[in-house]
């Protein structure tokens, strides 16, 4: 028992001198894996969000909305998972005024979760014009989080 | 005694009334005067013009056009003054005359020179109408008592009387005249992008004076005075969006989705949210027609997304 003790100690040690010796890249590579699952996650939804263009441009299957529409409600509740304190360095198109203002992020973000959730229930009734308008309606939460949270900046040093 | 002073209540009132007449309603707010087409005419160059954006904080709830927006440039921070019809801390007691030097050749009343980063280099292009019906929507603007911020600029860019010499090269009031063989469209299209709507403010790059480099023009920038990149929009297949269809210009204009369905942001997202997405079909359809034929210009732009295509997850 003692030596098991003993030993947890004696990692829990070595890996904290393995942690700190290695910490800042550590971190870096961190934020970079961060940075790269925001954009697919984001790729992802704009997959779904396409996809749904193309059927109501009559490609492929109008019953397939509704997978669409789910998909893109999962996406969304992810979404808000994919934006982690001090990812907003490195390769990233995301504003640090999502860190700055985290309570007008989150209500972006909410506004988007919903209009997903609407959206996949209007999907299931297939009435076309009312699911055209909250396809719309999608979209502004897209172009309203974009519009506050993401440009595509140059990065300068601090002034 | 009694039946004189009911006799003068009697005439006072008749000659009040009488005022009246000849006055119409009462000038509570002196802009109501205008016919409400006017007003709703003025309301919508506004809109298309994107004045709202510029002279608002974002987000602020009770600032309409009380500006304090800042913009970090290059040359410093420079923060919007606020324009409601305020007495003192607004332009309540600009005439229409101040408003006209202000947008035709950036002079304020006191004949200070504005600096460029309030597009009157574009609004300098707005017809008499259109500018008169904008100032009558204008001065309905509640007003708002925001003390302005002054500007912090560096040397020598603070110096607003070097701006007279930036405006022999760059100031430009002549260059819509009609264009022969180019439809009524075209030119209303390109009346919007450039009077109004000021898209070659941002999608064309500038030269070393800060002026607008015309050889470029619409060519976009990897990096604008903001540090923005701001896409190439000429009709240059490679670069610019010449393999765009008028539906794919449609969208963004109208909602902002780009052909890939991912969606404009930052101050782009902002100009469809003011501007483009408030256009009449009729306007927007014009806009695109003039877009098309913009002169192909070869200038790489760096993609605002690249996904993770051309990286490797490691
Ligand atoms: C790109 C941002 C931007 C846009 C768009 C913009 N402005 Fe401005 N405006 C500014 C800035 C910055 C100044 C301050 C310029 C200076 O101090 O030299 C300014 C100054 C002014 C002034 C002078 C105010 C004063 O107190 O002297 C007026 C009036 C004005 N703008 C009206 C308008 C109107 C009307 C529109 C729409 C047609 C508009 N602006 C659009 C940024 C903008
Ligand atoms: C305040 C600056 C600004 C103004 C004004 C502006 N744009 Fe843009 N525009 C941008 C920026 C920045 C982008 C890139 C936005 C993004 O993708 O997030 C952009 C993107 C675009 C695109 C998409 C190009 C592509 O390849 O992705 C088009 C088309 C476009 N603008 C047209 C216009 C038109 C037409 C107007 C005038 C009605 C206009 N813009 C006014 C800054 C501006
Ligand atoms: C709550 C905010 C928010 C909402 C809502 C949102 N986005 Fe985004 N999106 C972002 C941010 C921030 C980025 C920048 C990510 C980065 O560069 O790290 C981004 C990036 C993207 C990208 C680029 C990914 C890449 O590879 O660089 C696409 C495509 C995209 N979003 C599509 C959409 C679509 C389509 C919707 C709506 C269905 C949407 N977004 C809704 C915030 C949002």
């Amino acid at each position: 028992m003692r030596r098991l003790f003993l030993s947890v100690i004696a990692i829990a040690f070595g890996f904290s001198m393995f942690s700190m010796s290695g910490s800042a890249q550590a971190q870096d590579a961190a934020t970079e894996q961060a940075i790269k699952y925001r954009k697919s996650v984001m790729t992802a939804v704009r997959g779904n969000f396409g996809a749904m263009v193309g059927i109501m441009k009559g490609a492929g299957n109008k019953a397939d909305l509704t997978t669409h529409a789910d998909a893109l409600v999962d996406l969304s509740k992810i979404a808000s998972t994919v934006f982690p304190e001090g990812s907003d360095f490195g390769e990233t198109t995301a504003l640090p005024v999502i860190w700055e203002k985290p309570e007008e992020f989150a209500k972006s973000m909410k506004a988007f979760q919903d209009a997903a959730a609407n959206l996949a229930t209007v999907a299931q009734g297939g009435d076309m014009a009312a699911f055209g308008k909250a396809f719309g309606a999608t979209g502004a939460t897209c172009k309203g989080c974009h519009e506050d949270f993401r440009e595509k900046k140059e990065k300068r040093g601090k002034k | 005694m009694t039946s004189i002073s009911k006799y003068s209540t009697a005439r006072t009132m008749i000659m009040a009334l009488a005022v009246l007449f000849f006055l119409g309603p009462l000038p509570f707010n002196s802009a109501n005067a205008a016919p409400p087409d006017e007003l709703k005419r003025g309301r919508y160059i506004f809109n298309l013009a994107g004045c709202a954006g510029c002279h608002t904080i974002k987000k602020s709830s009770n600032g309409f056009l009380a500006g304090g927006r800042k913009f970090e440039t290059e040359f410093g921070t420079f923060f919007s003054p606020n324009i409601t019809s305020h007495t003192n801390a607004g332009i309540g007691r600009w005439t229409f005359d101040d408003f006209t030097r202000a947008m035709r050749d950036g002079i304020s009343p006191d004949g200070k020179n504005y600096y460029p980063s309030f597009p009157y280099t574009s609004y300098n292009k707005m017809s008499d109408d259109d500018l008169s019906a904008l100032w009558a929507y204008i001065k309905t603007i509640p007003a708002n008592d925001r003390a302005n911020t002054p500007h912090d600029l560096e040397s020598p860019f603070s110096w607003r009387f070097l701006i007279s010499i930036w405006k022999i090269p760059n100031f430009d009031q002549k260059s819509l005249m009609p264009v022969e063989g180019k439809s009524e469209a075209w030119m209303r299209g390109r009346y919007i992008a450039e009077a109004l709507s000021h898209c070659r403010e941002c999608h064309t790059p500038r030269n070393i004076m800060g002026g607008l480099a015309l050889a470029m023009d619409y060519g976009g920038t990897n990096s604008n005075p903001e540090g923005i990149v701001v896409p190439n929009i000429t009709s240059d297949r490679e670069t610019g969006i010449g393999k765009w269809s008028v539906g794919d210009l449609d969208m963004l204009l109208k909602m902002g989705m780009l052909p890939d369905a991912d969606f404009v942001g930052g101050v782009m997202a902002e100009s469809v949210t003011h501007s483009t997405s408030k256009m009449t079909d009729g306007d927007r359809a014009a806009v695109i027609e003039y877009l098309g034929s913009l002169k192909p210009v070869d200038n790489y732009i760096k993609r605002k997304n690249k996904g993770n295509s051309d990286e490797s997850w490691q």
